[in-house]
Order: structure tokens, then sequence, then C-alpha cells
């Protein structure tokens, strides 16, 4: 067999006669319709909440990172120096070091959270310096800090503060060095210190306190830590004692300005900033 | 508002060319029934917007065909039971000339049985069948030649003659 074209033809019209329901065409298009509706209206929920969500978490970052920054503004008055503002333009990279002008990730919860939350002390404490600060004392050389600090608040007082408190925090490796700075410190007063107004005094010469509250691991306050500035600076919880530390640039920039200057003696030039950097938060 | 007195018309006129035409592109009843469920669907979620509606519903409906069959899913299932189709010597015997046509048909590949389906049967023009197929006419010329000589070669054979 070699079919023409008219077999051809012939053999494909053979058998059919079968007629299409267009209702059934139409039920199938309607249903298909309808699960398109239903697939772009589920998409579009989807994408309505995903947006929802992260305008939230912008919106709340941005409160709470301008908190912040509000909270450190007023803290340190509106006079013409701003602390705050010296130890946030101080250009130091800052790990774990609350930002004044950026929303924090990390300050919505944890140590740095915990230690933001710490208040502080309307003074410094006036602690019973062990031995009348001399050393040798039992447990003069002791620990400062009773464990791992996860985190630092330090406040700052001018020798008479009023009113607000200038503070600070810092986690993580910047609040460890900073607590092991401190920690390594001379423990015994040095034989021979030479001051900027002169020999040594007995009482050191008050330019002002710092109180470094730690915060451990499960957020719990340490006892404050006193660092009264002057020649030499001392640091002390009551029991253990150190001399001589240098606090960071950062930190003797919290001092309200005008009160670092020792009483009728010279401006004191401060040794270049140490290794810890951080801009003030919340007070 | 979409038309639906215009799609049932349309759907009366030519359902039932379309879905012959669906049957001998798929070999299958019931694939064909499905391919051309499938194209007329299509022609009624444009139907306001299409010019020629059949000529749309002969394209989906190659373009369905042609795109099923490369799909694993219509690949070969296995089974315990072997399918009631008559064998080349059976068939022969029992049955006649067109039904010898329409299975030398299936084994023609899906390009070229479309081709064959657009030509012989929905009397589409070289050039519609191009534009059907979206290739070039040279290639639908080809294509059905190559085709055609496939049917008469293995009609010739499976008859025990020459071509």
């Amino acid at each position: 067999m070699s079919p023409n074209e008219f077999q051809l033809r012939s053999a494909l019209r053979d058998g059919e006669g079968d007629r299409v329901n267009p209702e059934t065409v139409i039920a199938r298009a309607r249903g298909m319709q309808q699960a398109r509706h239903d697939r772009r209206v589920r998409y579009g929920s989807v994408a309505a909440v995903v947006a929802i969500v992260g305008g939230i978490g912008v919106v709340g970052g941005v409160i709470l990172g301008g908190s912040g920054t509000g909270k450190t503004f007023s803290a340190n008055g509106g006079g013409g120096s701003n602390a705050g503002d010296k130890a946030a333009n101080s250009g130091q990279a800052a790990r774990g070091t609350a930002s004044a002008g950026q929303p924090n990730p990390a300050m919505a919860s944890g140590p740095m959270h915990d230690a933001a939350a710490v208040p502080c002390p309307d003074s410094p404490p006036k602690l019973v310096v062990p031995g009348g600060g001399g050393s040798g004392q039992f447990g003069a050389q002791g620990p400062l800090f009773s464990g791992p600090v996860e985190a630092v608040k330090v406040c700052a007082y001018a020798s008479s503060t009023t009113g607000v408190v200038p503070s600070l925090v810092l986690a993580g490796d910047s609040a460890t060095d900073l607590t092991k700075s401190i920690e390594a410190a001379d423990k015994t007063l040095p034989a021979s210190i030479k001051c900027a107004s002169g020999p040594a005094p007995t009482d050191p010469i008050d330019r002002g306190s710092l109180v470094i509250i730690g915060v451990d691991q499960d957020g719990n306050p340490m006892k404050p830590v006193v660092v009264t500035l002057g020649c030499p600076t001392r640091v002390t919880n009551g029991t253990a004692l150190r001399y001589s530390w240098t606090p960071p640039a950062n930190l003797t920039a919290l001092i309200p300005q005008g009160l670092k200057s020792a009483p009728g003696g010279g401006p004191i030039s401060l040794p270049p900033p140490g290794k810890v950097t951080g801009s003030p938060i919340q007070s | 508002m979409r038309d639906e007195a215009g799609f049932r018309m349309f759907v009366e006129t030519n359902g039932a060319t379309l879905l012959h035409a669906a049957r001998l592109l798929t070999g299958d009843h019931h694939r064909g029934e499905d391919l051309v469920q499938g194209a007329l669907t299509k022609v009624y979620l444009k139907w306001d917007r299409i010019d020629a509606p059949l000529a749309y519903a002969r394209k989906a409906l190659v373009t369905g065909h042609i795109d099923s069959t490369r799909r694993k899913w219509w690949g070969e299932r296995p089974t315990e039971i072997l399918p009631d189709e008559p064998g080349r010597a059976d068939g022969l015997a029992a049955s006649d000339e067109r039904d010898e046509l329409r299975r030398l048909l299936g084994e023609l590949n899906p390009r070229e049985r479309a081709v064959v389906v657009l030509r012989y049967y929905c009397d589409q023009s070289e050039q519609e069948t191009a534009a059907a197929l979206g290739m070039p006419v040279g290639t639908v010329k080809s294509t059905c030649a190559r085709a055609l000589a496939r049917l008469r070669v293995e009609a010739a054979a499976s008859m025990g003659g020459q071509p």
C-alpha cells in the first residue's frame, strides 16, 4: 500500500464526530481563574506581611537608635560642650560599643541592654579604701571585678556633680579590655609620681570620678568600681585597690568640661587613649 | 464581561474538529480530550483579546501536545499487563487501510504528526501550519515530505509490498 493524499485525509477523518461540551471547558477555565486569583492573593498577603514586619523592624530600630542619641544629648546638657559628641566623634572604632547615631541591634537584648538598664548613682559611692589607701592590706591586690564581665556601664562625675550623670555602655571585647586594663594597673602605690602641678600629694587631687559597674553574663550588676581621677588615679571597689590607671580618652571625655583641671593647678594632659573606645549612649 | 455566548458558539462549531485533531495528535482518546480541554481553556481565558480563535486554538493544541511529549511523566510506565494493542500482523488482518494509516501516524514523531494533522486533517496551508508550529515554511515542507515518505515506506512494508 502506498497511500495517496485522498486516502490519508480519509484515514485522518475516520472516527470524528464527538463533540466538546462548552460548559465543561468554561467550568474548568473558571476554576483555573479562581486558582490563579487565590494564588495571587496568597502571594500578595505574604508580601504585605513581609513588608509590614520589615517596616516595623526598621522603624523600631530607628526609634531605639534615636532614643539613645536623644538621651545622650539631654544627659550632657545643652551647653557649649558636649561630651557625648566628643566621645562619639573620637573616630575610634568600637566593637560592642553603642553608637550614638545608629541603632544597635545588640541593644535590643543581651548584656548591653542589661548594662544600659543599670542606673548610675546620683553621686560616686564613698568607698572606704582599705588601709587608708596604703598598699599591702588584706584583699587590696584582689580582683576589682567579681568575675568575667559581659558589659560595663561607666558613669562620669565631676567634683561637684549635680543633675544628670553622663554615662557610657561598653560590651563584648571593649568591656573585657577595659576591665583587664584596670585589673592590670599598679597594685601598690608607685614610689615616685610626677604630677603636672608638682610632687604627688598625699591625697589625690580630685579631678572627677568614674563609676564602672560590670554586668555578668546573667545580666546581674556587680559591685561598683570607683575610679578617682587625680595624681595618682585610684581605683577601688572598697576592697581591692589599683593605682595610676589611665582611663581612655572617651571615658574622661564624659566628665563635664571645666572640672578636669586641678584646683589651682595647670591643665592636666591626659595620656593617650587606650585600646578601649566607645561613645555615649543612654544614661 | 467575557462573551461566553460567543465562546459557546465557537466550541459548538469547532469543538469536534479540534477534539479529533487532538486525538490524532496524541494517538489516545483520553489524552486527546485532555489536550483539547487545555487548549480551549486557554482560548476562553483570552477570548476577548484574540482575533482568530480557531488559529489560536490550533496553535495551543499543537504546542500543548509537543510540550506534553517533552514531559517525563508521559514516558513509559511499568505495567504487569500489556495494553491491548493490535500487532502488525493482527492489525493487517483485522483492520483496513484507514486503521493502518492511523497506527502508522502514531509512529511519527510529535512534530511530524502535528504537520500531517494540520496539513491533511485541518486543511491548513503550509504558511498557516508554519505559523501554528512556529517554524519556517521550508521546515514545514521538509517535515511534511519526510513524514509522508515514512508513512509510505512503513505502509508498504507492513503490507509486504513495495513503496
